[in-house]
């Protein structure tokens, strides 16, 4: 996405600027915004490009002094090139952020890693991995429910029909009959839904011992529970099944996720921006793919002399 | 063999529509296979090990364009001096992250499964890592032709961009640090140095 917009430039900041001449720079398309400094003969051309991608903001500011003289021929006395980059982080309230971070991380030392090298150590590969696919399939309504709000009813199929043959065929989902018989699996929530109705990420957000999430994506955790069947009816005694469901949820999910929590703890440059990083690239990735996008990221490296069309820039050293 | 190899070259050279670049996949096989078999040959924690994986690393994975494109526009605010610093200390860091990374993955078998063609020239090779407990780990391997030769420009495990990735974190630090590329080499400086070497 590329717009510009003009500059806003005053006379101080002008003065106070050192000019250097490059040769050769063409200045015809850098028409965005005139200024005049002293009366008519001298004006100072400016432009302002921002370049948006989901990770950054380049801003590219140009400048050039322009004197005409009394037969109206124009001379381009200086131009010059400043370089603004703002990354954006995604994280607006990082201070915040970092607050909880560090409660979670330590609630992860006390309790959850232990507990998860515990159920690692006690409970086998095999029967873990069932688990999983026992607990993907109680699932399998919620995805369900999302595939009909992003009105994808070839997919809201699939999701029932592999619903239906797993929790009968492949026994209440141990066995998950439906990938072989071409109904793959695929993980949809709320947060995937508002992404295909628009709305964008909103900022990154450290929920308190849930870890990362998004603006998007943590509203859209009380979605899916509200959208899941299990959670309308629950008998006043069988309450036990839900935390239970939901501790062995939970216990899943970080099992998931804590080898690569441990590399980033011992391997990452400052442990907090590296969780941020890897997360936010890692639910991005996970929108694109459930949304059908091409699971490719918005921009990669190129070759230096690559013939190219996107919009990377060549060093000029 | 080698005749073979090179008639397919040609054949996928001669025809850029094809939706997949048989040439690509064979590269990627090999160059998984040489991993595979580095590991098995010798112990992991062996110096012929680390020796072999790295000069793997380094005449197949674009280091530098990575390094480069790993700073984004940080890199054209930079001076010639702190960029040769950051581009060593990118290429031990990337070097170390992945011999870090293959020797957990010991036991494992690495199977290309398919390949396409980019709209910017990229060839994706996509490939599974089949590990012995759990599903297998999808590997894409985003690869330039240049010179003759294919290289690694990115990884994407499981869909995550090393690159990106990294791209983030690098721009976070050099903000969080200031003194711009400067701040970003003291900091991998020191985790390197932290790490024992």
């Amino acid at each position: 996405m590329i717009k510009s917009t003009p500059l806003a430039l005053s006379a101080v900041l002008l003065t106070s600027t050192t000019f250097s001449a490059h040769a050769g720079v063409d200045i015809s398309h850098m028409t965005s915004g005139h200024q005049h400094l002293h009366h008519y003969d001298s004006y100072a051309v400016y432009e302002e490009r921002v370049i948006e991608t989901p990770q950054a903001m380049e801003v590219e500011r140009r400048m050039a002094i322009v004197h005409e003289d009394d037969q109206g021929d124009v001379e381009v006395d200086a131009v010059s090139e400043v370089e603004g980059v703002e990354y954006d982080d995604g994280d607006p309230i990082e201070d915040f952020n970092r607050v909880i971070f560090f409660f979670n991380d330590m609630l992860d030392a006390m309790f959850f890693t232990p507990i998860c090298k515990i159920y690692r150590g006690v409970v086998h590969d095999e029967i873990r991995a069932r688990v999983s696919y026992v607990l993907r399939n109680v699932r399998e309504p919620v995805n369900f429910a999302n595939n009909i709000l992003q009105a994808d009813f070839e997919e809201a199929g699939i999701t029932l029909g592999r619903f239906v043959t797993n929790t009968t065929v492949g026994v209440g989902g141990i066995f998950d009959v439906g990938t072989d018989w071409g109904m793959p699996f695929e993980r949809q929530d709320f947060g995937m839904t508002m992404a295909s109705w628009g709305i964008g990420e909103g900022g990154y957000l450290m929920l308190p011992i849930l870890g990362p999430s998004t603006f998007r994506e943590a509203p859209g955790i009380a979605v899916d529970i509200a959208l899941d069947p299990m959670t309308w009816f629950i008998p006043s005694d069988a309450v036990a099944i839900t935390y239970a469901r939901a501790g062995a949820q939970g216990l899943d999910d970080y099992n998931e996720v804590q080898p690569m929590l441990e590399d980033l703890r011992k391997n990452s440059l400052d442990f907090y921006i590296g969780v941020r990083a890897w997360y936010l690239e890692r639910r991005r990735s996970k929108v694109r793919e459930a949304l059908g996008d091409s699971a490719q990221p918005a921009d990669s490296p190129v070759p230096m002399d690559f013939p190219q069309t996107a919009d990377y820039p060549t060093p000029m050293n | 063999m080698k005749k073979i190899l090179l008639l397919l070259c040609l054949l996928c050279a001669s025809n850029p529509s094809w939706g997949q670049d048989k040439a690509a996949e064979i590269y990627m096989q090999n160059l998984g296979d040489q991993v595979v078999d580095i590991l098995s040959s010798y112990s992991a924690s062996s110096e012929v090990t680390h020796e072999r994986l790295r000069s793997l690393l380094e005449s197949n994975f674009a280091l530098r364009d990575m390094g480069k494109f790993a700073l984004g526009k940080y890199w054209r605010q930079a001076t010639p001096s702190e960029k040769n610093e950051f581009q060593n200390l990118f290429r031990l860091s990337v070097v170390d992250h992945y011999i870090h990374r293959f020797e957990t993955h010991t036991n494992e078998r690495f199977d290309v499964v398919a390949s396409r063609n980019e709209k910017d020239g990229a060839i994706v090779v996509t490939s599974d890592l089949m590990r012995p407990s759990g599903p297998p780990l999808r590997l894409d391997w985003r690869l330039y032709r240049t010179g003759g030769h294919f290289k690694v420009y990115d990884v994407l495990i499981d869909g995550i961009s090393m690159s990106i990735t990294q791209r983030s974190e690098y721009s976070a630090v050099i903000r969080k640090e200031g003194n711009g590329l400067n701040g970003l080499n003291r900091v991998m400086q020191s985790k390197w140095n932290a790490r024992g070497h």
